[in-house]
Formats: structure tokens, C-alpha cells, sequence
């Protein structure tokens, strides 16, 4: 069949292909071109050098520009669209889809026949069903007709789509690289080993710091490498020129950026390419700053050092804390750990406990332990025991151990997988203790509660009884305990605002500082009844362990009955101080009008005294002129006077001479107490011999008899202690009974304490008594005191003569002696003067 | 031998008996008298001889006796002469003091003639030690009989 076609095909269509056959199959009856046997020559001769080549062409003939194309065209118009039927067919119906772009070249090929070339230009066509865009590299160009005028065009294209979509992937596939690099801050390098010259982008360049040349020498760029990588990288760079690993090339380093100083830690990325010689033509890579990854991975490196380290020193203080650690897991409670002081608790042995269940190792505290697990496994929170009381085998015996404990929850998702921490301490000694510490404050709180002696305790600063003993309740607060335990103070006794207590409770409390008081007023109500109460009290602080003073204790000691008998005995007193004021003022009164009197009479005494003196001498001094002129008379002129003449003139001697010993005793009364004389030791038997030899002569007239005792030493003024015993021994002869032998005896006693007492003597002293008795005729009773007045006689003036001063004389030196004298004495039967004189 | 004598005392009738009785002694003396002291020591400071003996009342006005000893004994040309102190009164207290004075003799004015004469007789004689009588026989105090 294929000859037979063959042989029907006009000649100028043999051997044109598949297209030649659908030429000649196409029904050209009714074409314009008419049968091809018709068509004219120059359109044969242009179809069948068409036909026959192997290069894509196509034909536009005759004025309405009818298609004809080859079978290396055919391909380029896709499986569904124009083919076949475009053959023969108009120009703008065939391509009406990109007419508007080939007319203009088609009419000016017609028009001028210079032919058109054009690459790689897009021009869609209408194929495979759609539009697909097509790029084609082609030319125009003219076809002469039988006329020799042009006639048609001749087209010879190539599809060029698929060269230049490469060309547009690639380049977009170089874009996204050069996106990539930027995007990921990369450094890229090349390198020629040929010539040893180095190349890398910008971002490289800046790293290195080195300018940005085309290109560099290696060793420029290696300088930039910290000394300490530098070696390495040279090596990897030669192993990899050299082809080890397949020429792969990857290293980490420290770069510095000579110009600003800063060091990169950067990653090299590449490869070695080698010629078909195996010689390395290229090296190139890329260059990542790793910087903050190795910081990081530094970080991270020290990090886990550091974890290590913590849980190398966590089980550390696990194995050596001396509080006690174990761990549990699971709700069965088995043992997963124990440390050394936990293990030392309860005496066992580490393989006795791990993987054991708790319970079974010790059955005996499930039942007090059990809920506070149950807790911790509900609420998944940590939960305490407090001074767990745990039977301990130790020493070979049982003990009482009590600990106190908590137990935590460790990673504990579900029950099963919680572990749960135990730490535990032991506090036995501080249970003991505080049983102990129990025991005595019960005994002490016993102490108080029955101590006769009522204490209180109140608590905080709003003072709550926290005790009252018995003693308070029933003295002095009326109350029963239930009544008013723990009530604040103020709340039991409301009349105790306005009084100091509260106050002074509080400040105990605030300052630490105990306080006492005496003789204190305290007004409560007992049964609504106002008791006034005198107190002693004293408020003790009651401190913490820290320190702290939480409350107070308080002893009071009722002391209203002291009080009130003092208040008596103060007021008694003060009667009798105002009594003692008025009597003291009176005496003070009496004492000042004594005083004046005194020295009154101290005044006129001394004037006295002055007066004695100057008038004795003065008075002396006529009365003896009296004396001398009447004595020269009575030598001179005696003869010539008569014996009446002698008699008066004798009277005015004796006279005057009278009057000179009156004046003398006088002079002497008014020194009797002089007290500027010394006294001194004064020896009475030579006093008393003295004046026996003076009046040896009168007693020798008087045949009297004086007999003396062995006498003392006294303490006086001798010449005035010698005019005592004178004057009396005087006395005793001159009143001597006429028809008697005058007797004198001196006699010496000791003396008793009865009579200092008796006499007022001066107690401190001692006394001696002596006594002077004659048996003359003595004085009348009741004078035994007016005899010692100035001028008071007992006796006839004249019969006995004397001044009426002698034992005024006596009894004033006695008294100043601090001595005394006693006169005793009966009618005509004799006197006896007593005296009482200081001895050593 | 014959002795001088100052008499100091502002009593003039004293002074008239005390030559009187001086000149019925037997001794020779020569007595000069003066009122009171401020006149001795007048005297004295005109360069008039030192007297063997002189009796001075106590109670005298101006320059009374104790004060009139207390300056001859503070005067080198005086200081040996006895002084004989002569009162009408004997006070112990001041016979006291007189003798820490100075004083030779403590003597009591008598009130009669004969005994002005025995008493001056004993006191010159035994003061000046005529004839060898003297030599402290006589106490201080001389009374009156």
C-alpha cells in the first residue's frame, strides 16, 4: 500500500515525508492553489526542498499566506491543536493567537525581502490543548514566485524553550545561591592552586580584614588565622589539595580582623577539584561564623562540667550530711537509697534495705506513717512528721528513738514512677529533754499553785492569765480559775483601769526589766465588794529561748495588817513629835532665858570679881594707911596719951585689922571658882601638915588635939585646897567648947558609887571622902545648908569673931573641884564637915 | 658700903614711911624715888648710875609694875639689879607671874611701922646678902605678919 501511495504521489512531493503524504491527502478541490499537479513550479520546487530537509521549516504561500510546514517542524505544534489541519490553511486563521506579532514581520519580508532573524524570542502557541509559551530562534525570509516576484515565506525555526528555561533556571538557580549565601552571613572562598591566588566574597574579605582586591595570596590570608590554629588549618588545607577524604575540606578556627581586632570563630566548608590528572585545579568552600554556636557550645561544655560537678557534690553532701536520706519509690514504698546517717539511724546494713518495701522492713509503723504517704501521693506536696517515735535496736538493746522528718516528692508523673525523698533528723536527746523540761514545769507549776505565797502569770501584751495559784484565787482575786482562765486582766478586774498595775505589767513585758514595790495600794472587787489591799509585790519577765519576753510572773505578799499598824505607830508618832516640837520649843525658850541669865550673871559676876579685886587692894590701901599712921602715934606720941586714949586708939587697930581680913576673905570668896588656876596632884597630908605648923601657936593656946589619917593624893589647886582644910580646921578650933580639950580628927574613906550617885558627883571620876569632926559645940539642925551662905553665923559674932565667908569659901572651891561637902552636926555636940574630892 | 636704892610708887605717904623706914636701918643707903616707872627709866636714860636694889609698887598708873619689871629685865645695863615688887594685896596668881618675870621678892606693904622696918631689914639684907645673911632665906612671897 505504501507503493501504491507512492506511486500515487505527484513527484515534487516524493520523498517528503509523512507531510508529503498529507499534502497529497488533503482534498485540494475546492482550494484556491487548486490540485498540486496545478500548483505552479516555484511552489513545488519550494515544498520539495522543504520537505526534504531535516530542520523545522514552514511556507506561507500566495497572498493569503497558505501553510505548509515539514515533519521536523511537526513536533513543535504539540499533539492536540493545529496538526494536520492547518495545512493549506490561512495564515491568520491558522495562528490567530500570535498574529498580531508574525503579520508585521511576515508583510515587511513580503514587502522588502530581506529576511528576519530572531533567538530565543517568546512567542506562545496554541498546542497540547492550550497555550504554551515557546521560545523559538528563527528566520524570515522570501520565496519567489513563477513571476519572479515573492510569493511566499519561508520559515526555518528551532523550538528553543527548553534551552532557554535551563538558562532562566540556572540563572535563577545562581540567584538563590548568592540569596542562600547572604542570607546565612557566608563567607565564600576560592582558591587556585595553579596560581596560588585566593578569592572570597566581600563578607569573607571584612572578616579577614583584608581589602577587598579581586584577589589575594594565601599566606595574606592565613596571616589572619590566630597563631595557635594556624599550623592545623595549613595541614587540612594540604589534605585536602592532596585528596584525602575525597578532597573534602572542614575545620573550625579563630580568625582576627587586624584592623578592629575582633576574633571570629569561623567553620570552613569546601572541597578540592581535581583534573583528569588528579591534579587539584580548584579549591573553593564557604566560611561560616560559628562564633556564638562555639560560645554557646563553650557554654553549654561548661554547663554540663558544672552539673556534673553539682551532682558529684549533691551526692557527696547526700553521703556525708549528718541528717538522715532515703529515698522511696512507688506506692509500694521500696527503698531506692539510703545515706550513712540514715542507715546509722536504724542500725542497718544498706543491702538489708535497698529493694526492700518500707512496710516490711518495718510492718510496726504503718499505721502512723501510712497517711502522711497517702497525703503525698494526693497532693503531691511535701509533707512533715514531727518527733516520730521509732523503736531502735542499738547496742544489742531496743531504744526509744524519736525523729522528725520530712518527706518530698521527686518526679513523680505517675504513682508509680514518684519517688519520694525522706530526710530525717534525729531528736531523742531533745524529746528527752522536753519530757524532762515537761516533767519539771509540772512540778514547778505544782510548786507555785500550792505556794503559800499567791503567784500569777499573765501572757502577751494584753496580759492573759495564763496561772493564778490558789493563794491569788482565794486572797486576792475571790475567784475560781475557771472563771477567769485566759481571760485578759483587765477584763476580770475593770477596776483595775486608772490603778498603776496594768501599766507597770506592761512594761515589764516591753522592757525585760523586773520590778518591785512595797507598801503598794491595790483595790479589787471581790463579790462586789471594794478591798483595799497593802502589797508587796514583785513582777519577774518570763523570757524565750530567744530572749523575747513573752509575759510576767508576779508574787505578791499581802501586807495590809503591817501597813495599817504602821500607819497607827506613824501617827502616833507624829502626835508625839509635835508634842516633843512644842515641849522642845518651850525648853529652847527656857534655855535661851536660862542663857541670858547666865550671862547676866557671868556679867555680874565677873564685875564682881573686878569689883572684889580693885576694892579690896583700894580699900586695903587706907585701912592700912589707918593702921601705919595709928601704930607711928602710938610709937612716937603712946607716952603722951592717956589710957582711955590707949584703949580707943586699940579699938581702931583692932578694928581696922577686922576689916582687913574681912576684905581679904572677901577677895578670896570672889577666886573660889576661878578656873584659871591649874589643877594638879595635890598630896593632903602635906596640905594638913602645913597647917598644923602655921597654927601650931593657936593650938598650942587651945591644947587641942588634931589627929589626922593617912590621907590621899586628890586633883585640885593646892593653895585653894589648903584655905579648905585651913578654914575648917579654923573653924573647929574656934569652936571649941570652953571647958573641953578641943579634938580634930581627919579622917579618910573610900567612897561608894551609892553616894556619887547620891551627891550628883561626876561618875566618871573617883572620889575621896574625907571628914573633919571636932567636939565643939556645933551648929543647930537645919542649918546644914545655910551655913555654907556668905554672912550666915550660927554663933555670936563677937564671942567667936570671923567674917561669916569662911565656909563659903569651902563649899565654893569644893564645888569647883567638882566635889561636894556635907555639914552634919548637933547642938553642942561637935560638927563633922564630909568631903568628897576627885582622886587620880 | 653704902646702897642705892630706887623706890618706884606713885603713893607719896608710901614713899615718905618706905624713907622713913629705910633710914632707921642699920645700913647706909641712899634712896632715890620716883612716881612711876616712864620717870625711872627717864632718869636712867640721862646716864645716871645703875642702883644696887630696887623696890617698885605693883599697882601703879602708866607703867604698872609688871610692866616696868618686864622692861628692866630686857635692858642689858638692868638685867642683874634685884627687883623687889612691894602691894598692899598678895595675889598668888600674880605672884606667880612676877616670878617667871624676874621678880626677886614678893612683898606685902604691912600696916604698921615696926614691921615696914623688919621686913625691909630682912629683905635688903637678904637680897643684897649684907653681912652674909641672905642667900635665898626668905621666900618669895613675903606677908605681912
Amino acid at each position: 500500500m505504501t507503493h501504491t501511495e507512492h506511486d500515487m504521489l505527484p513527484s515534487f512531493l516524493q520523498g517528503g515525508g509523512e507531510m508529503a503524504t498529507l499534502i497529497a491527502a488533503k482534498d485540494w478541490t475546492t482550494h484556491k492553489l487548486g490540485k498540486p499537479e496545478t500548483w505552479p513550479l516555484s511552489l513545488k520546487i519550494s515544498l520539495s526542498n522543504m520537505l526534504k530537509s531535516a530542520f523545522p521549516k514552514f511556507i506561507w504561500w500566495d497572498s493569503d499566506l497558505y501553510c505548509f510546514y515539514n515533519d521536523a517542524y511537526r513536533p513543535s505544534l504539540g499533539t492536540e491543536g493545529k496538526h494536520p489541519s492547518i495545512i493549506g490553511e490561512k495564515a491568520k486563521n491558522a495562528w490567530p493567537e500570535i498574529w498580531h506579532t508574525i503579520e508585521p514581520m511576515i508583510r515587511e519580508v513580503l514587502s522588502t525581502g530581506n529576511p528576519i532573524f530572531r533567538e530565543n524570542q517568546l512567542i506562545p502557541i496554541n498546542r497540547n490543548g492550550r497555550i504554551e509559551n515557546v521560545y523559538w530562534t528563527f528566520s524570515y525570509s522570501a520565496l519567489m514566485g513563477d513571476d519572479e516576484k515573492i510569493n511566499g515565506v519561508l520559515v526555518t525555526c528551532s523550538e528553543t524553550t527548553n534551552a532557554v528555561l535551563n538558562l532562566k533556571r540556572l540563572e535563577e538557580s545562581e540567584d538563590l545561591l548568592k540569596f542562600s549565601v547572604d542570607a546565612a552571613e557566608l563567607g565564600t572562598w576560592d582558591y587556585n592552586p595553579k596560581t596560588h591566588k585566593f578569592q572570597g566574597n566581600k563578607r569573607l574579605k571584612d572578616w579577614f580584614g583584608i581589602s577587598n582586591k579581586m584577589e589575594i595570596d594565601l599566606p595574606i590570608a592565613l596571616n589572619a588565622i590566630l597563631p595557635q590554629d594556624r599550623q592545623r588549618v595549613e595541614s587540612e588545607i594540604q589534605r585536602a589539595l592532596n585528596g584525602e577524604n575525597d578532597g573534602k575540606y572542614d575545620v573550625v578556627y579563630s580568625i582576627e580582623n587586624k584592623t578592629t581586632k575582633e576574633i571570629k570563630i569561623v567553620r570552613a566548608l569546601g572541597r578540592s577539584w581535581f583534573n583528569e590528572a588528579g591534579e587539584a585545579y580548584r579549591f573553593n568552600g564557604i566560611l561560616q561564623d560559628v562564633t556564638e554556636q562555639e560560645k554557646a557550645a563553650e557554654q553549654l561544655r561548661y554547663a554540663n562540667l558544672q552539673i556534673k560537678t553539682e551532682k558529684e557534690r549533691f551526692e557527696n553532701i547526700v553521703r556525708n550530711a549528718p541528717t538522715g536520706i532515703a529515698m522511696f519509690k512507688g506506692p509500694q514504698l521500696v527503698v531506692e537509697m539510703a545515706n550513712p546517717t540514715f542507715l546509722n539511724f536504724i542500725n542497718k546494713k544498706p543491702h538489708q534495705l535497698v529493694g526492700k518495701k518500707l512496710y516490711s522492713l518495718f510492718p510496726g509503723i504503718e499505721e502512723r506513717v501510712s497517711p502522711l504517704f497517702n497525703e503525698l501521693f494526693k497532693s503531691r506536696e511535701s509533707v512533715r512528721g514531727k518527733e516520730f517515735l521509732m523503736p531502735v535496736k542499738r547496742n544489742g538493746k531496743i531504744e526509744q528513738a524519736y525523729f522528725n522528718f520530712i518527706l518530698h516528692p521527686i518526679n513523680g508523673e505517675s504513682d508509680d514512677l514518684l519517688e519520694i525523698m525522706l530526710i530525717t533528723n534525729e531528736v531523742t536527746d531533745y524529746v528527752v529533754a522536753q519530757n524532762d523540761l515537761k516533767e519539771k514545769e509540772t512540778q514547778f507549776k505544782n510548786l507555785v499553785l500550792q505556794s503559800p505565797v499567791a503567784k500569777a502569770i499573765f501572757r502577751g501584751s494584753d496580759l492573759r492569765i495564763e496561772m493564778a495559784n490558789n493563794k491569788m484565787l482565794s486572797h486576792f482575786w475571790g475567784k475560781a480559775w475557771k472563771e477567769i482562765a485566759g481571760k485578759r486582766l483587765i477584763d476580770v478586774f475593770p477596776e483595775l483601769e486608772g490603778q498603776k498595775y496594768i501599766e507597770i505589767l506592761k512594761d515589764v513585758i516591753r522592757t525585760g526589766k523586773s520590778t518591785r514595790d512595797y507598801n503598794s495600794q491595790a483595790i479589787v472587787n471581790i463579790n462586789g465588794q471594794q478591798n483595799t489591799f497593802y502589797v508587796n509585790y514583785v513582777y519577774l519577765p518570763l523570757r524565750e529561748i530567744d530572749g523575747s519576753v513573752s509575759g510576767v510572773m508576779i508574787t505578791v505578799t499581802d501586807v495590809s495588817n503591817e501597813y495599817y499598824a504602821r500607819q497607827k505607830l506613824i501617827h502616833f508618832s507624829k502626835e508625839l513629835e509635835n508634842q516633843v516640837e512644842q515641849r522642845t520649843h518651850l525648853l529652847n525658850k527656857a534655855n535661851a532665858d536660862l542663857e541670858k541669865s547666865i550671862k547676866q550673871l557671868e556679867k555680874a559676876n565677873d564685875e564682881l570679881e573686878s569689883f572684889a579685886y580693885v576694892s579690896s587692894h583700894d580699900l586695903q590701901e587706907p585701912l592700912r594707911k589707918i593702921q601705919m599712921f595709928t601704930s607711928r602715934i602710938m610709937e612716937r606720941e603712946g607716952d603722951s596719951l592717956s589710957d582711955k586714949g590707949k584703949g580707943y586708939f586699940h579699938k581702931i587697930t583692932e578694928s581696922a585689922k577686922r576689916m582687913r581680913s574681912l576684905i581679904d576673905d572677901l577677895l578670896a570668896f570672889s577666886r573660889a571658882d576661878d578656873n584659871s588656876f591649874k589643877f594638879e596632884a595635890v598630896d593632903l597630908n602635906t596640905i594638913l601638915n602645913q597647917i598644923i605648923e602655921d597654927r601650931s601657936e593657936y593650938i598650942d593656946i587651945k591644947k587641942a588635939e588634931v589627929k589626922y589619917d593617912r590621907l590621899p593624893i586628890v586633883i585640885g589647886v593646892p593653895f585653894q585646897l589648903r584655905q579648905v582644910f585651913d578654914n575648917l580646921i579654923g573653924n573647929s578650933l574656934k569652936f571649941s567648947k570652953e571647958n573641953e580639950i578641943p579634938k580634930i580628927q581627919v579622917s579618910y574613906f573610900k567612897c561608894s558609887s551609892r553616894e556619887i550617885n547620891k551627891l550628883e558627883l561626876n561618875r566618871n571620876l573617883s572620889y575621896a571622902k574625907i571628914q573633919v569632926t571636932d567636939n565643939g559645940i556645933g551648929f543647930p539642925s537645919g542649918m546644914e545648908n545655910k551655913i555654907f551662905e556668905v554672912f550666915q553665923r550660927s554663933h555670936h559674932k563677937t564671942k567667936y569673931g570671923g567674917t561669916g565667908i569662911g565656909l563659903a569659901i569651902v563649899k565654893k572651891i569644893v564645888l569647883a573641884h567638882n566635889g561636894a561637902i556635907v555639914a552634919s552636926s548637933k547642938v553642942g555636940n561637935g560638927a563633922s564637915f564630909t568631903l568628897y574630892l576627885p582622886m587620880e | 658700903m653704902r646702897y642705892k636704892i630706887f623706890l618706884i610708887d606713885d603713893d607719896e605717904d608710901d614713899r615718905d614711911l618706905f624713907e622713913d623706914a629705910i633710914s632707921e636701918l642699920p645700913f647706909q643707903t641712899e634712896i632715890d624715888t620716883f612716881a612711876n616707872g616712864l620717870d625711872l627709866f627717864e632718869y636712867l636714860g640721862a646716864g645716871h648710875p645703875i642702883p644696887h636694889l630696887i623696890f617698885m609698887d605693883f599697882n601703879m598708873p602708866v607703867l604698872n609694875g609688871a610692866d616696868c619689871l618686864l622692861r628692866i629685865r630686857s635692858e642689858k645695863r638692868l638685867l642683874d639689879i634685884p627687883v623687889i615688887v612691894y602691894s598692899t594685896i598678895i595675889v598668888d596668881s600674880i605672884a606667880k607671874r612676877l616670878s617667871e618675870s624676874g621678880a626677886n621678892q614678893y612683898l606685902q606693904k604691912p600696916s604698921s611701922f615696926q614691921q615696914l622696918k623688919s621686913m625691909l631689914e630682912l629683905c635688903i639684907t637678904n637680897v643684897l646678902n649684907i653681912n652674909g645673911k641672905g642667900q635665898g632665906k626668905l621666900e618669895f612671897v613675903f606677908r605681912e605678919m
